[in-house]
């Protein structure tokens, strides 16, 4: 037997008992061979490492009934909370609870798809029913947008009135979508929720192997750095006193300051009084 | 006996399954990831997990599973979906450990504890991408699957376990030459 075959099936554990013993012997005596092995044993991981994402995709690409997630990109925005306003750019993955099966969906998945109707309830005044059909075949979901009754609400709230962003610059088709057509919410609740496009362009880089969680802004654009177009990600701009800019991001808030060139690494924001209030403004 | 006595059809079901997972049959671990996924899923996600996370532990728990069964160690002898459930539970439980780890952690060290293990994974999969797809399937077959000669002869219909046997030797010979070529290539750039 060569070195070659020797190392393979020290590595696969093909060897006799009394072989791998010698083998071992021969390997703390022998410094070049141990290299040898160290190197055989990187690229006998590399391949199972490649075999393993090669089934996880095969995986992925199962189609899971009533649970497969191909939501459309969505973009909405806005609230308005307290003395400051608040315009929330966000990035979405949503679909309408029509949509659910329940027989395939666990109740926590439907759970927090309702928490997020509620969060976007306020700013629907749009009837978007997408068949079941079309929300998994179609990647983007044809919205109808009616802007008029919020903005008829919005006129009765004249403390925020001044600070009102431009309601009207936001494009329908891809600024926002509105899923369920609750009417039962009273004027104040519709009126919270005044939609506005964000200013801020984001871009998500998920190529980056090296910044895999991380932010910049790069002349006024905000750059993401990690796979955040498979997830959630909101961004709410504040502007009260000060402006500051943060991120709603898988259940964590993060602060983004928009002097920051650098690639940054996001850090989730611990202080429970900020998150507390930062909760609310989303709504 | 790996399965239990209790035979309902949906347990013959799950030994026909199990059986074909075991013989490498990859359409069987596809209908095992429909069949569980709400279950599955739903531990991660009633656990502080998002869904994504939730698919990411799952997918990895039956890869953990498949190859697992593949190796022929495995003798089940509690429901399949039992198994695969534990597995999740720890590899779930793992991340979290991770994750708690990184926040307080990671503020004195940004970015690169080890940025040679990244590295070195880039040179992995550009040299595997270099070799021929069937090259590529053979290692991957052998060493992750543990295919016999027989089963990597079959599965890529060569003449017999000698060609199996062959183009495993020269397909790894020739990945070992491209990963060397590359190293070194690399020892020049440092």
């Amino acid at each position: 037997m060569n070195n070659f075959e020797l190392i393979d099936d020290y590595l696969t554990n093909k060897l006799g008992e009394a072989e791998k013993a010698a083998f071992e012997k021969q390997l703390e005596s022998d410094p070049a061979l141990k290299a040898d092995v160290a190197l055989q044993n990187q690229i006998l991981e590399g391949v199972r490492k490649a075999r393993a994402a090669e089934l996880k995709t095969m995986l992925q690409n199962v189609p899971i009934g009533g649970s497969a997630i191909s939501w459309p990109v969505l973009r909405m925005a806005a609230g308005i909370v307290g003395a400051g306003v608040l315009i929330a750019g966000l990035s979405y993955y949503f679909r309408s609870h029509e949509n659910i099966n329940p027989s395939s969906l666990s109740t926590s998945i439907e759970d927090s798809i309702k928490q997020k109707e509620k969060t976007t309830e306020p700013m629907e005044e749009k009837k978007v029913e997408p068949t079941l059909e079309e929300a998994k075949n179609n990647e983007s979901v044809k919205v109808v947008e009616e802007k008029k009754p919020v903005e008829k609400k919005k006129e009765d709230l004249k403390p925020l009135k001044a600070n009102q962003p431009k309601i009207e610059a936001v494009d329908p088709s891809n600024e926002m979508i509105d899923n369920s057509s609750s009417h039962s919410l009273t004027q104040a609740e519709s009126a919270k929720s005044v939609i506005t496009a964000s200013h801020i362009a984001v871009e998500t880089d998920s190529s980056n192997k090296k910044y895999s969680f991380h932010y910049q802004f790069n002349k006024g654009k905000l750059m993401l750095f990690g796979t955040f177009d498979k997830g959630l990600y909101e961004i709410l701009e504040i502007n009260s006193d000060t402006h500051s800019v943060f991120m709603f991001y898988k259940d964590n808030y993060y602060l983004l300051d928009e002097k920051q060139a650098k690639i940054t690494l996001l850090e989730p924001i611990k202080d429970k009084a900020l998150v507390a209030k930062l909760k609310e403004y989303r709504g | 006996m790996a399965l239990r006595v209790f035979k309902s059809s949906s347990q013959l079901d799950e030994k026909e399954i199990f059986d074909r997972i075991q013989k490498g049959d990859e359409k069987a671990l596809e209908l095992i990831y429909k069949k569980y996924y709400r279950m599955m899923t739903k531990l991660v996600m009633t656990n502080s997990g998002t869904e994504e996370e939730a698919r990411d532990v799952y997918q990895d728990a039956l890869v953990v599973f498949w190859q697992k069964a593949r190796s022929g160690n495995l003798v089940l002898t509690s429901k399949m979906s039992t198994f695969i459930y534990s597995i999740c539970q720890n590899l779930w439980r793992k991340e979290l450990d991770r994750k708690k780890r990184l926040s307080n952690e990671e503020k004195d060290t940004p970015t690169s504890i080890d940025m040679d293990s990244p590295e070195r994974e880039k040179i992995m999969a550009k040299c595997l991408g270099q070799l021929g797809e069937t090259c590529r399937k053979v290692l991957m077959y052998y060493y992750f699957d543990e295919m016999s000669m027989q089963e990597i002869a079959e599965k890529l219909g060569f003449a017999n376990t000698d060609t199996a046997k062959t183009k495993k030797y020269k397909c790894k010979q020739k990945l070992d030459e491209l990963v060397k070529s590359q190293y070194s290539e690399q020892d020049f750039l440092d």
